[in-house]
C-alpha cells in the first residue's frame, strides 16, 4: 500500500488520497498579527487559497468622539490613532486645522515639528524592524530595535514628559520649547545611531534565512499597488515615487536635502530595504533641521476659541511612517468639527493581503503582513 | 497644470454630469456631481491622460440631517500630474443608494464597506457589501448624527 | 500536626514564620503553601495579549531597559493554555470582549489578571461618545490589579506585577473565586 502510494507520488500521478480544503482562524489574539487583526484563511494542505481579514476588533469610534470635542481636544485622540508614530498624526491633524482656519505657524515651531516627526519615523521603523523579524522567527532584532528606540523616547520624554502619547504638536505650534540640552543630546544620539544602522544590516539584510523568507514573497506590482491605494514604503518598495514629502511638500521638506528611498522588486525584502534607507535619510534630515534651528516664538497668535468657518472643509495629507496620512475636516462654524475623518495608510495597505498571499504558504502570510507595517488602530480607528 | 486650468478642463469635459465646481478657500477643487453620472465620471477621471487620477486617497461620507442628505466625498490624487480634487455627491438620507466604484479603484472596496457600515449608504454592484467595523448582526449606523444606543453616553458640556 | 510553642503570642509566631523560614516549625499545609507560593510568584507566565497603545509599553517592559525577566515574568506565552497571568493591555471593544472572556476561561486556574491602562479600567478617554468601547473589563472578568495610566509607564507595570506577587503570597493556595 505504502509502496504503491510512494510510487504514485514520485511519478506525479493522482493518488486516491486527495486533500480537502480547510479553514484556519488566526486571531484576534495571535502573536503575529501585531494586535487584534483576525484572518480567516482557507487552505489546501499548506497552500493559501484565500485570506479574509476581519476588522473591527479595535474600532474605538475615534471619529465619532472627535465630532463632540473641540479642535484642541481632538489632538489627544490623534495620539491614539497611531500610537507607534503619534507625532505624525498629531502633526497631520494640526496641519489640517491650520489650513482650515488659515493659521500661520512660526518658523521655529515648524523646524521643531520636523525634528520630532523624523525622530518618530526612526522610532517607528525600529519597532517595525523588530516585530517584522520576530514574525519571521528572529527574536533578537526586537531587542536591538528597542534599545535605540528607548533613547529616542528619552528625547521625547525630556521635551514633553510622555513616552508614547505625546500630545506635543498643537494647533498653531508646539506645546513647549525644547530644553537647551536637547540639541547636543539629539546630535549625540544621531552619531551613535548611524553606526547602529550598519549593525542591523549585518544582523538581517543578507542573512540567508531572512532572504529565503522575504525575497520574491508578496510582490506588489506598481499598477496593483496604486489601484489598491497602497502608499508609503510599501508602495515605494515597488519603485513608485509616492512620497508626500516630495510630491506635496509640507513643513520645510522642500528646503532640506534628502532622497526618496525606492525599491525595485516590490517584494517583502524591497519594502524592508526602503525602510532601512529611510532611517539613513531621516538622520540626515534631522541633522539639517538642527543646523537651521534658530530662536523665536513657538506658537502662533490665535483666538481663545478656535472656530472653523461654516461649510469650510479641508483634506490635508502628510507622509507618516506608514504612508499617506490624510485628515479630512468639515467645519460648521462652531468650535467642534462637524466631521473628522482620518485616512490611515494601514487600512489600505492591508487590503491587498488576499491578493498577495494566494498560492503562497501559510507562514508567508506573516511575512507579507509584517512587511506592510500594519498597525491595528490605524486600520480600525 | 494649475488648479484653475484643471477646473476649466473638468467643467468643459464633464459639463453634463457636474452640478458645481468651486475652488475653496483652502485651494482645493471641489466638484459636485450628479449621482447617476458618478460611476461613468470616475472611469474617465482615472483613465484619461490629462487627468489620470489613479489614486483614490479617501472615500467617506458626511451626514447633514437638517438638509436631509448624506454627502459622499471622494478625494482623488494623481501621482503623475500631482494634482488633487474632491468629488462630492448628495444622496437622500432615507434611501441612500449609489453605484459602487469598486471596479474603478480597488481601494474603494473597504472604504465603501466602512461607509455602508457607519452611514448606511448602499453601494450597488459592490462584490462584498458587509459590515466591516461593527459586528455583523448590528442594526444601526453609528456615525449618523441622530445615532443613539445603550451604553452610548454623550459627553455633557 | 504542628509544633506548639508555649509562651509565644500570635504575632510572635507570625514573625517567626516569616523571618526564620524553617519549614520544621510549620504545619504541612503551610510548608506546602510556602513552596507553591514561592514557585508561583516567581515564575508568572503572562499571556502575549496586547490590543492597543499599552501593548507597546508592555513590549518595552519586556525588552532590554526595563527587563521584566528580573521578576521572573518574561516568558510571554502565545497560547492561553500555557499562561497564568493575563495582562489586558489596551482598549477592549465589545467585539473583542467575547474573545477576551474566552481567553480568560481557557487559562488554567489559578490565574491572575492585570488591567493595564485607563481603557481597561473604566473606558478611559473612550468613556464618552464611544459606541464600541467596554467601560471597564471588570464587568465580565475578575481583575486583581489595576495599573492606571494612558499608557502606564513600564515602571508602573512592574509595580503592578509586584503587587500580584504580593497578592499570591498573601492569599491561600487554593483560591476560591466566584466567576459570574
Amino acid at each position: 500500500m505504502t509502496d504503491l502510494l510512494l510510487s504514485q507520488i514520485r511519478a506525479g500521478q493522482e493518488t486516491q488520497f486527495g486533500t480537502d480544503e480547510y479553514v484556519v482562524n488566526l486571531g484576534p489574539q495571535h502573536p503575529s498579527t501585531h494586535g487584534v487583526l483576525r484572518l480567516v484563511v482557507r487552505l489546501d494542505g499548506e497552500t493559501v487559497k484565500e485570506t479574509t481579514p476581519v476588522l473591527g476588533y479595535l474600532h474605538r469610534s475615534i471619529e465619532k468622539i472627535c465630532e463632540n470635542r473641540t479642535y484642541p481636544q481632538c489632538i489627544t485622540y490623534t495620539d491614539r490613532v497611531d500610537y507607534v508614530s503619534a507625532m505624525s498624526v498629531n502633526y497631520a491633524f494640526a496641519q489640517a486645522v491650520e489650513k482650515l482656519m488659515g493659521i500661520e505657524v512660526p518658523v521655529r515651531a515648524q523646524w521643531l515639528r520636523m525634528i520630532m516627526v523624523e525622530l518618530q519615523r526612526i522610532a517607528s521603523h525600529l519597532l517595525w524592524m523588530g516585530s517584522f523579524a520576530g514574525d519571521l522567527g528572529a527574536l533578537t532584532p526586537l531587542l536591538y530595535g528597542m534599545r535605540e528606540r528607548e533613547r529616542i523616547i528619552d528625547l521625547f520624554e525630556m521635551t514633553c514628559g510622555q513616552r508614547l502619547t505625546y500630545n506635543y504638536i498643537r494647533i498653531g505650534g508646539v506645546m513647549i520649547d525644547i530644553l537647551p540640552e536637547f540639541v547636543p543630546k539629539c546630535r549625540a544620539f544621531l552619531d551613535y545611531f548611524e553606526d547602529r544602522i550598519d549593525e542591523y544590516e549585518g544582523l538581517l539584510t543578507y542573512n540567508p534565512i531572512f532572504l529565503e523568507r522575504t525575497k520574491g514573497v508578496g510582490v506588489i506590482t506598481p499598477e496593483v499597488g496604486i489601484n489598491c491605494g497602497v502608499t508609503g514604503p510599501a508602495l515605494r518598495g515597488s519603485g513608485v515615487s509616492c512620497d508626500v514629502r516630495k510630491k506635496q511638500p509640507y513643513l520645510f521638506y522642500d528646503q532640506v536635502k534628502f532622497e526618496e528611498a525606492l525599491g525595485q522588486d516590490g517584494d517583502c525584502w524591497s519594502r524592508y530595504r526602503v525602510r532601512m534607507d529611510e532611517l539613513t535619510q531621516s538622520v540626515s534630515i534631522i541633522r539639517q533641521c538642527l543646523d537651521r534651528l534658530e530662536p523665536g516664538p513657538i506658537e502662533a497668535k490665535m483666538p481663545p476659541v478656535l472656530k472653523a468657518p461654516a461649510g469650510g472643509e479641508v483634506y490635508s495629507r502628510i507622509e507618516s511612517s506608514r504612508g499617506e496620512m490624510g485628515v479630512y475636516l468639515v467645519g460648521d462654524g462652531t468650535a467642534k468639527p462637524w466631521k473628522a475623518k482620518f485616512r490611515c495608510a494601514s487600512f489600505n495597505n492591508v487590503y491587498p493581503l488576499d491578493q498577495l498571499t494566494r498560492g503562497w504558504k501559510l507562514a508567508d502570510i506573516m511575512a507579507v503582513l509584517g512587511s506592510m507595517d500594519m498597525i491595528v488602530p490605524e486600520v480600525d480607528r | 497644470m494649475t488648479l484653475d486650468e484643471l477646473k476649466a478642463k473638468i467643467e468643459e469635459r464633464f459639463k453634463d454630469s457636474i452640478l458645481t465646481a468651486v475652488l475653496s478657500a483652502q485651494k482645493e477643487l471641489i466638484v459636485t456631481v450628479k449621482p447617476e453620472a458618478y460611476h461613468e465620471m470616475a472611469v474617465s477621471l482615472r483613465d484619461e491622460e490629462g487627468l489620470a487620477f489613479q489614486h483614490l486617497s479617501c472615500l467617506t461620507a458626511v451626514d447633514y440631517p437638517k438638509e436631509n442628505k448624506i454627502t459622499l466625498v471622494d478625494h482623488l490624487w494623481s501621482y503623475r500630474h500631482g494634482h488633487q480634487m474632491t468629488l462630492k455627491l448628495d444622496l437622500p438620507r432615507d434611501n441612500a443608494r449609489v453605484r459602487s466604484v469598486e471596479d474603478v479603484w480597488k481601494s474603494a472596496n473597504w472604504l465603501e464597506r466602512e461607509v455602508f457600515d457607519l452611514y448606511g449608504v448602499t453601494f450597488e454592484g459592490h462584490p462584498d457589501l458587509r459590515r466591516i467595523m461593527m459586528p455583523e448582526d448590528y442594526k444601526k449606523h453609528p456615525l449618523r448624527k441622530d445615532f443613539s444606543d445603550d451604553g452610548f453616553i454623550v459627553k455633557p458640556n | 500536626m504542628g509544633v506548639e510553642l508555649k509562651g509565644l503570642t500570635g504575632s510572635d509566631l507570625r514573625q517567626i514564620e516569616t523571618e526564620s523560614a524553617i519549614p520544621g516549625l510549620w504545619t504541612l499545609e503551610k510548608a506546602v503553601g510556602f513552596i507553591f507560593k514561592w514557585a508561583r510568584k516567581n515564575s508568572l507566565w503572562p499571556l502575549q495579549f496586547g490590543t492597543a497603545c499599552c501593548a507597546i509599553e508592555m513590549m518595552a517592559t519586556a525588552s532590554g531597559r526595563y527587563d521584566l525577566a528580573r521578576f521572573g515574568a518574561e516568558v510571554f506565552r502565545p497560547s492561553p493554555r500555557q499562561a497564568d497571568l493575563l495582562i489586558a493591555a489596551g482598549t477592549i471593544t465589545e467585539k473583542m470582549g467575547y474573545a477576551l472572556k474566552k481567553l480568560y476561561d481557557q487559562m488554567p486556574k489559578p490565574s491572575w489578571v492585570i488591567a493595564m491602562g485607563s481603557c481597561t479600567i473604566a473606558g478611559g478617554p473612550y468613556y464618552y461618545d464611544s459606541y464600541t468601547v467596554v467601560k471597564g473589563i471588570d464587568s465580565f472578568i475578575p481583575v486583581d490589579v489595576y495599573v492606571p495610566g494612558c499608557p502606564p509607564r513600564p515602571e508602573s507595570l512592574i509595580h503592578g506585577l509586584m503587587a500580584i506577587q504580593k497578592k499570591i503570597e498573601d492569599e491561600p493556595i487554593f483560591r476560591r473565586r466566584r466567576v459570574e
